[in-house]
């Protein structure tokens, strides 16, 4: 086995640096993204946007972080004469000679696909709960921007509570089955 | 639960609350226009050991007292806008601009005798008089045919606003049904207690009403005075019946679930049904009643003078208007049968205008009171047919349907009715040589004629304080007065009204522009929220494309 090469220690130890750091911070962005369903379904508009302040300035810290991430994995590429897109972690992980260093680079990658699939799901659903508010206060807005019409006498219910029909003032626009 | 069940659950209960408070948020802009919608909001609680949110109820913001005093408000509102239109209309109808009015008619009439005055034996002259004469009638009988209206149109809007209070008291009833069948549906019950607090409010402008509930939480809901309308389910009914003593005007009855009715008509005190019977039993015919006096004072003392004098033929002692007919009415609550066979004036001079009541103080003794002055006129032992006389009357009571109970009384004067049966003799219709121009029957005498037109200055109407025409004026100007009054009252009840209405709103009522604010907020967080998540997630594609 080849004996590394001083330069190339320091470029697996600033990858790992690097990719260390984006797991603490992709974890945080975890709890901030679990923390941001419940403000957004529990309709707290202050809570929401202040966790996306927050996630803003995560994802600052974790664009910085990548571009330092994208730096170490050029330079490795370079070292191994490799294009930088073809530079996946396994790749650096079976090209590492010391045996330490390419454990800690797989439980890196691990937990940050760990993390990162739990983000998507989180980010997934948080967008849904997002889409499904803006169509609806669309609808909303667009009735309550609706000039009245006339004599408004019935409620937008039935007795058993069946929400009423069409878009007409004095009746609900929408139509959400509440179950228990 | 396992971990992915808990989260699931978790955000499909988050989920369930964020869409019903946006719901109900949709709601409330979407009834914006309902009448008597009620705001609703969501009361969420968060669940123990971090298990999400759920939504604890949905409540109606209303204020209680507000409602209380809305209620009442609305009551007095309709009443003073159905008193006020009352004066419009007396106003107008004695409106000497646009009508030709009494004024006017005074005023030529008495032209017309100094016309006569000036030529006693003309024909001409004589027929103008009497031509004034029938035309001053005629005005008196249009002023008094035009109240007589009011006070029938009033007495037919008794009949209306008490059908259209039991529909409203029989839909309250049938909302509490709907109420207690309702179940785990507290947006549908609160819809059912908004449409409920708007028929009650429409109730509260017909019938003066209160709102309460009973000791185990039923809706109770009262006349103000006291009478149940509605409790819970139960609905009570309003009737209108024939007064006991005057066929001519309704009162209002409450009917017990037994069928039995209690005369609640003293306690409509406010709504249209309280306007409707102050206006038929005191507004009007207080003006009426003024009317009539000032028919009476004048015919009297007109012919008074009149048969002083001696008309062309040589004749004297004869009326140019007919002798006014004595007015009879039974009293109010009498129990017993006796009726009214005759009442006629047999001594004109001793005609006036007070108030007499014949009052039985048992089944066989009465005295006659004159009620302005306060003193007994008369008194003795009643017997069936017995004819009583007294002031120039002459009445024959006979126990038509059954003797009298003690208590029992009549009404007797000479001025109602006067303005409807003010008419000029029927010899005078036939001839004008009955005026009375002179004291000798020559075609030249024209001192009666003189004496008659003094009339016109004289202080001989109102208790002998004015003149007929003064006396006309005052009524008038105090028409005017009044009628200034009820706008004013009318315009604080408006002023109240509003602003019980505007603090009712404030509490209860739907604000667009709050709830389309709080839409637009929610909408920029999830705006800004999605916009984070796709950066995010296109950040996190470099990387996960790394981390294979």
């Amino acid at each position: 086995m080849p004996a590394i090469v001083p330069m190339t220690v320091a470029l697996f130890e600033d990858l790992a640096s690097v990719l260390s750091a984006q797991l603490d911070l992709y974890g945080q962005l975890a709890v901030l993204s679990e923390t941001e369903r419940a403000a957004l379904v529990s309709h707290e508009p202050e809570g929401v946007f202040d966790l996306v302040r927050r996630k803003e300035t995560l994802l600052l810290r974790l664009r910085t972080l990548d571009e330092s991430r994208e730096l170490s994995c050029l330079r490795l590429a370079r070292h191994w004469n490799l294009k930088a897109g073809e530079l996946t972690v396994s790749e650096i992980q079976r090209r590492c000679p010391d045996v330490a260093m390419a454990a800690q680079l797989g439980e890196l990658r691990d937990a940050l696909r760990k993390i990162l699939t739990r983000i998507q799901e989180q980010n997934a659903r948080n967008s849904v709960i997002c889409r499904q508010g803006m169509d609806l206060i669309g609808e909303l807005l667009q009735a309550s921007s609706r000039p009245a019409g006339g004599e408004c006498a019935a409620s937008g219910y039935g007795l058993r509570g069946a929400a009423g029909a069409g878009m007409t003032p004095g009746h609900s626009p929408i139509r959400i089955q509440v179950t228990s | 639960m396992s971990s992915i069940q808990s989260t699931l659950s978790i955000a499909r209960q988050g989920l369930m609350v964020s869409q019903l408070g946006l719901h109900i948020t949709g709601h409330n802009v979407a009834n914006v226009n309902t009448e008597g919608y009620k705001r609703q909001r969501v009361n969420q609680v968060n669940m123990p050991y971090g298990m999400g949110v759920r939504v604890d109820s949905i409540e109606r913001t209303i204020e209680p007292l507000v409602q209380k005093r809305l209620l009442g408000a609305t009551s007095s509102c309709t009443q003073q806008t159905d008193r006020a239109e009352c004066y419009t209309q007396l106003e107008e109808l004695m409106n000497e601009t646009k009508n030709r009015g009494l004024d006017a008619e005074f005023n030529d009439f008495f032209k017309a005798l100094q016309d006569l005055s000036k030529a006693p034996g003309g024909e001409a002259e004589r027929t103008t008089l009497r031509g004034r004469g029938e035309s001053m009638a005629t005005v008196f009988e249009y002023y008094h045919d035009q109240m007589a209206q009011q006070v029938a149109d009033q007495d037919k809007a008794v009949d209306t606003h008490v059908a259209t209070a039991n529909d409203l008291i029989n839909r309250i009833a049938a909302k509490n049904q709907a109420i207690a069948m309702t179940r785990n549906d507290e947006i549908a019950l609160n819809d059912l207690y908004n449409d409920r607090d708007e028929l009650v409010r429409q109730l509260a402008e017909i019938v003066p009403v209160t709102q309460g509930e009973d000791e185990r939480g039923t809706f109770m809901l009262f006349v103000e005075a006291g009478m149940p309308l509605v409790a819970g389910v139960q609905a009570y009914q309003l009737e209108s019946r024939p007064d006991a003593t005057d066929d001519n005007k309704r009162d209002v009855y409450w009917v017990s679930d037994t069928g039995a009715a209690q005369d609640i008509t003293s306690q409509m005190t406010k709504g249209h049904l309280g306007a409707a019977i102050e206006i038929r039993d005191k507004l009007v015919p207080d003006e009426l009643q003024k009317i009539d006096r000032l028919a009476a004072d004048f015919v009297l003392a007109f012919n008074e003078q009149h048969r002083a004098g001696t008309g062309l033929d040589g004749v004297s002692g004869r009326n140019f208007f007919k002798t006014l007919p004595v007015f009879t009415h039974v009293g109010e609550n009498s129990q017993g049968g006796v009726g009214v066979l005759s009442a006629t004036v047999t001594d004109e001079t001793q005609l006036n205008l007070d108030d007499y009541e014949i009052r039985f103080t048992s089944p066989t003794a009465y005295e006659v009171v004159d009620t302005t002055a306060g003193t007994t006129v008369t008194s003795g032992a009643y017997t069936p047919g017995a004819t009583l006389t007294f002031s120039g009357m002459s009445i024959t009571l006979d126990n038509a349907s059954g003797p009298p109970v003690a208590g029992d009384y009549f009404r007797v004067n000479m001025y109602e009715n006067a303005s409807e049966n003010i008419e000029i003799t029927p010899e005078l219709q036939n001839s004008t040589d009955v005026i009375a121009a002179g004291f000798t029957g020559q075609s030249g005498d024209n001192q009666n004629a003189l004496r008659l037109i003094a009339l016109q200055t004289q202080a001989l109407a109102s208790n002998s304080t004015v003149s007929f025409q003064q006396y006309y004026k005052t009524i008038i100007t105090n028409l005017g007065t009044e009628a200034a009054s009820a706008n004013n009252q009318l315009d604080s009840q408006d002023a109240l009204l509003n602003q019980v209405t505007t603090l009712n709103e404030s509490v209860s009522g739907v604000n667009l522009d709050e709830e389309s604010t709080t839409l637009m907020v929610y909408q920029r967080a999830y705006q800004a929220s999605a916009k984070v998540i796709q950066i995010a997630d296109d950040m996190m594609g470099t990387i996960i494309d790394m981390i294979r």
